[in-house]
């Protein structure tokens, strides 16, 4: 009997000794931080505060949308190191150009899926705290990741969410995006010009006043000379429609590359039209929603824009 | 169940409480991740309503 009980205790701590391991296994692995790659590679000296540095996709459906974006723009995509299943890096060419981040919709709410621009700081606490000041508020506190930088999620007086980064690797270079790559953002809002001077007094952009037909004011952000973003005033009945940003990649045609994104499953909410600098430019939406931006650059153009 | 058992029981519990803990304390969750409201429209882009730079500016993604 007592040898039996030996036994028995033995087998017993023998297991408890195998629930040990595994318990440390899984908790060090849930209390890992998020290992985000650097922005920049190899890390430069560059900084480009009030440029949108990083865009970023938040949807229900990581599986989805890598295969929506593969089949539109060609992006592939690596998982995170440590093994990551919620997230992916959106390559082109072997560069990185985009975040896919997986995120339950919480039950029984109706979210909208989006994607996230990061606008570059120097100061994340610093500029959080302008923005404060000026009537943001916050939607996710700052916070490191040590290969990445510091970042925080605002959302501006009207609402808009937007990100900042001061990028531990710099900012990327002046350049002008090539197709499949971000290469503008528009925010719409009730009021442009008050909400362009709240990101003034953030960012330090210069803001130029753009001639419009709808007879609204429409104005565009810039910094060190460039062109950063567009500010406008949400059309038609704006009091059912919230304030946000968009983001669009260049596409060659931007009418062949909607009709792709329908045949992906997504859909169109505004056709392909002529925009204000002669080329198309159409919105479209992924399979879960997320709107974002087809946009024309001309070969002229870049030409005359790069660097 | 001996002495010595109830004492692996004791420190286990406290090892993985204090595991627990520090998985809360560390936070794995991403500080960037987060859904919008939904109300994003887009009727109401006529001809006139433009979004782009205008041309002749110079951009830099």
């Amino acid at each position: 009997m007592t040898i039996c009980c030996h036994r028995a205790g033995h087998l017993l701590s023998h297991g408890l000794c195998a629930v040990l391991l595994y318990a440390t296994c899984v908790a060090t692995v849930m209390a890992a931080p998020f290992e985000l790659p650097p922005l920049v590679t190899p890390a430069s000296a560059e900084h480009h505060v009030g440029k949108v540095i990083w865009v970023e996709l938040v949807t229900p459906d990581l599986a989805g949308a890598k295969a929506f974006y593969s089949g539109l723009f060609g992006w592939t995509f690596q998982g995170l190191q440590g093994g990551k299943a919620d997230f992916a890096v959106a390559l082109l060419d072997g560069r990185p150009v985009a975040g896919l981040l997986q995120r339950a919709v919480p039950a029984g709410e109706q979210r909208q899926p989006a994607w996230r621009g990061f606008i570059a700081v120097r100061d994340v606490d610093a500029a959080k705290a302008i923005a404060l000041a000026h009537g943001a508020k916050v939607v996710f506190e700052p916070k490191t990741y040590p290969q990445r930088g510091r970042q925080a999620v605002l959302a501006d007086p009207e609402g808009a969410i937007f990100a900042i980064l001061a990028s531990t690797s710099g900012d990327p270079a002046d350049v002008l995006a090539g197709p499949g790559e971000w290469i503008w953002s528009s925010l719409h809002v009730q009021n442009p010009d008050t909400d362009a001077a709240f990101y003034q007094t953030i960012f330090g952009y210069k803001v130029f006043d753009v001639p419009s037909e709808d007879g609204k004011k429409h104005v565009i952000l810039l910094t060190e000379d460039y062109a950063r973003a567009s500010v406008n005033p949400l059309p038609g009945d704006s009091s059912h429609r919230l304030p946000h940003w968009l983001n669009y990649v260049r596409v060659v045609d931007a009418a062949g590359a909607a009709a792709k994104a329908v045949a992906l499953g997504g859909r169109v909410l505004v056709e392909p039209h002529v925009d204000r600098h002669g080329g198309n430019v159409a919105i479209v939406a992924d399979p879960t929603g997320a709107p974002f931006g087809l946009m024309e650059w001309s070969e002229t153009d870049t030409k005359k824009e790069s660097k | 169940m001996n002495i010595m058992l109830r004492r692996w029981m004791v420190s286990a519990l406290g090892l993985l409480l204090f595991m627990g803990l520090c998985g809360c304390l560390v936070g794995r969750g991403y500080g960037g991740g987060g859904y919008e409201r939904s109300g994003h429209e887009y009727g109401g882009w006529g001809s006139g309503y433009h979004v782009a730079p205008a041309r002749g500016m110079r951009l830099g993604r």
